[in-house]
């Protein structure tokens, strides 16, 4: 009895240590290029837990720049970094470009673990060739301090978005952001599109069709930019970018009331608000309005992956497949990743602490990760992403700006975009 | 003797081939090497990993016949070159002109003050233009609503954002041009000038019967530098306006670099850096000959 009790003692102290080992023979350094170059920086201490002799050293550029220079190293044959950070617009291009390691073997053992949907974006011919590492799930961020000034309810449906709209454009608050030029997404991330796409997929559409045909004229596009159209005639969206200064600056003044965004819009606010701002603590999330009273409060924007290059030599490759398993596919990982902001694509995270009782002090004490795992099943999951993606994005987005200033109509000018779309 | 007789010539001149070929080394690595390459790289299809997919003419007949982008970059850049060339380089003159007085003070001053602008990279004042022109927080429009005009939306609108890089442009380039003027005009003999103020010739009309047509092989230089920096400009759209609202300031060289980093398709990208190097020419080759015609008239030195 008493053997059987050191036994039982003796696994109950072994074990924990047994769950994170630590891991003292890899050792090197893995270089990354990213956008999110803080997020990897966040997770870097937690992941040296594990692997103490192994350095990340994280080159931050911008969204764009990133994926030109991994397009340019993976072409050339040489300079990419061992960690590839790639938006989920752009995996299927840089697969079909070739020259990413096949991580199906890895994938097998946890495919559980991931939401189907990012699975097959990362896949093709049967093979996998990133490991899905964060989400977007869509929701309206709000400035509660205007909310709770002007006594408004928040919209369930986009028809109550227009009469509160037009309410608060009485008192000079917008209810978010859309930039009429549409300027080209040559320096930027989503662009106006991104609201556009957004709203398709919350309709169940999408910008391909079973057979990757294009499909910009389709009813749910033509619903979306209209009312896209409808909050920019009546006035009820501010006529900046939504990322640049001028944006931040009217959040700050309480003259607009809030953005679409996904949840990676966390990190966002964490970066542009500071404590000393009044609009600290007091922004919050709620779901987006439906397009009918009871229906699909729903979307995805946004989302990466994390891939490794196949010209990485293979010590290099065994170092960044321990960060990506890490950071991807353990709990420890998915948490500092919560933690930074954004919301992780590993499912058994959803259901934990980490997930369900994540507050930011930006976001006052909202649970808003419990909000966004809420969200996610709901979302559509009729989204295609082939290769050419990007590419009819930047056609509809250069078409937005004719739309949105008159100069042809929803129909018309969809119906252009679609012509060319079909002619790439 | 055709080619033994070339081959006896550089055997004799061996010292002197061997000197001159560094330049014609480099120049075929580096210069004609891509030319060519590109050439039959715009003859195929390909995305920078797979294969290469020889497809002909393909990619110059869906430029020429299907592609509206392209014809929409063509005719911006011939925009902004109607609009901004001759502007700037009459007034590169002028300001030539009258620093060119010997009893202007501070000459130098001056003189490195509008040069300043050509110095400064590009991607510096397109990000400063970029700020300025911003219509609700520029300056340029925050001193306009001062004086009561109400600010136009310089990069956000399809209608002015090739004004705001034609503004750019002219702003950087003015100097350049001023300096080259000035050294035309330094090889223009006082003796003209005397002569011509004996004959009691006015500023104007020495201005106009004189300098300008003296300057001539000079305005020609400056014309064909800038039509061939104007037909094949990338930064200031890139930066400025990224080739929007829409495709309103998109430039032929910025196309040609969305098709091939963006989209991945080198070929077609190859077939409009081709196309470009053609619109390039035709004009390039229209200046020379109106403007170096009566050279043989006018002989500034």
């Amino acid at each position: 009895m008493k053997r059987l009790l050191l036994l039982v003692l003796a696994a109950c102290i072994l074990s924990p240590l047994a769950f994170g080992q630590v891991n003292t023979d890899l050792k090197g350094t893995i270089t990354c290029w990213t956008w999110t170059a803080k997020a990897i920086a966040f997770v870097t201490p937690e992941f040296q837990k594990l692997y103490p002799n192994i350095n990340v050293d994280v080159t931050p550029m911008s969204h764009p720049d990133t994926h030109d220079k991994i397009f340019v190293a993976i072409a050339s044959g040489s300079g990419a970094p061992d960690l590839l950070t790639i938006d989920s617009a752009y995996i299927q291009k840089f697969i079909e470009q070739g020259g990413l390691v096949d991580m199906t073997d890895y994938i097998n053992t946890v495919k559980a673990k991931f939401p189907a949907y990012k699975i097959a974006n990362d896949s093709a011919g049967g093979h996998v060739f990133a490991v899905p590492f964060d989400c977007g799930p869509v929701g309206y961020y709000y400035q509660k301090g205007i909310v709770d000034k002007y006594k408004i309810t928040l919209p369930a449906t986009w028809a109550q978005w227009m009469t509160v709209g037009k309410q608060l454009k009485a008192k000079g608050v917008y209810m978010n952001t859309i930039s009429v030029a549409a300027t080209a997404m040559d320096q930027s991330q989503h662009g106006e599109v991104g609201q556009h796409s957004l709203l398709v997929q919350q309709q169940g559409g999408a910008y391909f069709d079973e057979n990757l045909r294009p499909t910009l004229d389709s009813k749910e596009s033509v619903t979306a930019m209209k009312l896209i159209k409808q909050m920019v005639d009546a006035g009820i969206a501010a006529n900046v970018e939504q990322g640049a200064p001028a944006a931040y600056d009217m959040f700050n003044k309480g003259q607009v009331l809030g953005v679409i965004s996904a949840a990676w819009y966390v990190n966002v606010l964490n970066n542009f608000v500071t404590p000393d701002m009044a609009q600290f603590g007091n922004w919050r999330v709620a779901a987006m309005p439906a397009f009918a009273p009871g229906g699909v409060r729903a979307s995805n924007l946004g989302g990466s992956e994390l891939a490794i290059a196949t010209q990485t030599s293979d010590e290099q490759q065994k170092l960044a497949m321990a960060f990506i398993k890490f950071v991807c596919g353990s709990l420890e990982g998915a948490k500092a990743h919560a933690d930074y902001g954004e919301f992780p694509a590993f499912m058994p995270a959803w259901p934990t602490d980490i997930v369900q009782n994540k507050t930011f002090p930006v976001l006052g004490d909202q649970k808003v990760y419990k909000l966004f795992a809420q969200i996610t099943p709901t979302v559509p999951a009729t989204w295609r992403i082939p290769p050419v993606y990007t590419q009819i994005q930047s056609i509809l987005q250069a078409k937005m700006n004719s739309i949105l200033t008159n100069k042809v109509t929803v129909e018309k000018g969809l119906a252009e975009a679609q012509a060319e779309a079909l002619s790439k | 003797m055709g080619r033994k007789g070339f081959l006896h010539d550089v055997g004799r001149n061996r010292q002197a081939y061997l000197f001159v070929s560094p330049f014609f080394i480099l120049f075929v690595v580096f210069g004609l090497y891509p030319i060519i390459y590109s050439f039959v790289l715009s003859l195929n299809e390909w995305n920078a990993t797979k294969p290469w997919k020889f497809v002909g003419l393909k990619n110059y007949a869906t430029l020429l016949l299907k592609d509206a982008v392209f014809w929409t970059s063509l005719y911006n850049v011939v925009y902004v070159f109607i609009i901004n060339v001759p502007i700037m380089i009459f007034l590169s003159v002028f300001i030539a002109v009258a620093l060119n007085n010997p009893a202007r003070r501070h000459k130098d001053f001056f003189r490195i003050v509008y040069l300043l602008p050509y110095v400064t990279s590009v991607l510096s004042i397109a990000i400063v233009f970029f700020v300025l022109f911003d219509d609700r927080a520029g300056l340029v429009n925050l001193l306009l609503a001062k004086v009561g005009i109400p600010g136009p939306h310089w990069l956000s609108s399809a209608s002015m954002s090739k004004i705001s890089i034609d503004i750019l442009i002219t702003w950087k380039w003015t100097g350049y041009n001023m300096i080259i003027a000035l050294a035309g005009l330094q090889s223009i003999e006082t003796q003209i000038y005397d002569a011509a103020r004996i004959d009691g010739a006015s500023g104007f009309r020495t201005f106009w019967q004189i300098t300008f047509p003296l300057l001539r092989p000079v305005i020609g230089f400056q014309f064909i530098m800038s039509t061939i920096g104007t037909f094949n400009m990338f930064t200031e759209p890139y930066f400025l306006t990224s080739g929007g609202p829409g495709y309103s300031s998109i430039s032929l060289v910025l196309y040609l670099y969305r098709s091939a980093f963006k989209f991945f398709q080198l070929g077609y990208a190859a077939s409009i850096a081709f196309l470009t190097f053609i619109v390039v020419l035709i004009p390039s080759v229209l200046q020379v000959r109106i403007w170096a015609e009566r050279d043989r008239t006018y002989s500034a030195t």
